[in-house]
């Protein structure tokens, strides 16, 4: 750019000069032979950055994990060495080529998976209670995620730079931004976690606590509890994952004992969670719609669906929307609020689906962290 | 570039603060507070301040943005 001031432009016979001619059209040239290697370089230091950045992220929360289990479980050694151990710990998900009974499959493998983690965080801290083992469950949860996060990015990163792919370069750097909003809100994850606060997940458990309220309550699955209440003349059935623990239970497995093994013949479920939003959407809109209200790996909703499929059950949802940050990291102001609206959203439904004598079943789903019942 | 964009969105991070909400089932008196560990919704708590006939329940924890109340 400095070039053509200072030298003229070409045509008024400065580039005769052999020097002048190089000095203008080197660089042309350089970019286009040059331009993807140097565009691909530029890829690379950027990808570098966001990888540095990841890593970050994955030494802060290994750090604030072990802090966590050394400070609150007390354990007798130093367990530095299996909480690393522990880390590269990897699930095997069935096989789906021949997909009959793979929900089966699928449920026994997580509830070992789960045992497993409990089993490990017991035998770190023997003494420890029940929410403070949750807390670390969950805490080596976010870590192994984030690890595992940062060593795939790793090795696109590396298998890139080794087969200098810009292809391969292209997409990591695509793809990046989602990758890092991810991994930043699992890492702000941590600070509700180590604090037990209750999380924008919660929210759905946190309605269902509220008709829980001076109820007996009764554990029906692995960390769901279930109460049962009259309700403006209706029965109604409550579960949710058994706070305030960071649990969020076994849902499916809930409902499919309280109909098939207590009897309980519903007329309604209604399921409460909270939902990601679209970007633009409101943090605490209610939503209102038909289906089984839960995330997850899918048993509990297959579950659900086929005890309410089964006995003909109408199945209603009512989701709370959050992002994904919002919903793993403290409960918003906009979120708490929206309770006694949910409630009466529920209400309505009550009011508007059933009639007086029938059973409703209303299944908080969501981690319960800082939720009591 | 990736950097520069992003620092904003950490610093966002730590404008809040955590409140304890409670209320008594008694005379629905409504006491905010800074969180504290141990706090979780629907524990009950220490009797109430106003009346003194009843223990007070939590009913909300929530963060706060510091930001919009200045
Ligand atoms: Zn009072």
């Amino acid at each position: 750019m400095f070039i053509i001031p200072l030298f003229g432009l070409p045509g008024d016979g400065s580039l005769e000069n052999p020097i002048m001619y190089i000095i203008f059209y080197a660089p042309i040239l350089l970019f286009f032979f040059y331009g993807q290697k140097i565009q691909s370089w530029m890829m690379l230091s950027e990808v570098s950055r966001s990888l540095n950045r990841l890593k970050n992220m994955k030494e802060k929360t290994r750090k604030e994990t072990l802090e966590y289990i050394k400070n609150v479980l007390k354990p007798e050694g130093d367990p530095t060495e299996r909480i690393d151990q522990f880390l590269e710990y990897f699930t095997i998900m069935p096989v789906e080529t021949d997909p009959s009974g793979i929900m089966g499959k699928i449920e026994h493998i997580m509830v070992t998976r789960d045992e497993r983690v409990r089993e490990e965080v017991r035998a770190i801290g023997p003494k420890a209670d029940p929410v403070q083992v949750s807390t670390a469950e969950n805490l080596l949860e976010i870590t192994t995620t984030l690890n595992l996060i940062y060593k795939i990015v790793r090795h696109f990163y590396l298998m890139g730079k080794r087969t200098s792919s810009i292809y391969v370069l292209a997409q990591l750097q695509m793809l990046m931004p989602l990758i890092l909003q991810e991994a930043e809100a699992l890492s702000s994850a941590v600070d509700a976690f180590k604090r037990q606060q209750p999380i924008g997940d919660g929210i759905g458990a946190m309605v269902a606590a509220k008709f829980m309220l001076n109820t007996e309550k009764k554990t029906i699955a692995r960390d769901t509890v279930y109460s049962q209440t009259d309700y403006n003349g209706r029965t109604l059935y409550l579960v949710k994952a058994e706070g305030p623990g960071g649990n969020v239970g076994q849902p499916g497995v809930a409902l499919e004992r309280l109909v098939n093994d207590l009897g309980v013949k519903a007329n309604t479920i209604i399921m409460i969670d909270a939902a990601l939003k679209l970007e633009g959407e409101k943090t605490g809109e209610i939503a209102e719609g038909i289906g089984a209200a839960i995330g997850g790996i899918g048993v509990d909703r297959f579950q659900i669906e086929e005890v309410a499929t089964k006995n003909k059950i109408p199945l209603y949802a009512v989701v709370i929307k959050q992002s994904i940050v919002e919903a793993i990291s403290v409960m918003r102001k906009e979120i708490a609020e929206t309770t006694d609206r949910v409630v009466k959203r529920i209400d309505r439904i009550i009011e508007e689906k059933t009639k007086k004598g029938d059973t409703v079943i209303l299944v908080g789903v969501g981690n319960t962290f800082g939720v009591g019942q | 570039m990736t950097n520069s964009k992003q620092q904003p969105q950490q610093s966002k991070k730590q404008d809040y603060q955590v409140y304890t909400v409670e209320v008594c089932p008694a005379c629905n008196f409504k006491s905010k507070r800074p969180f504290e560990i141990g706090d979780f919704v629907f524990k009950t708590n220490g009797e109430c301040s106003h009346c003194k006939n009843a223990k007070t329940k939590i009913e909300m924890i929530y963060a706060e943005s510091t930001k919009q109340q200045s």
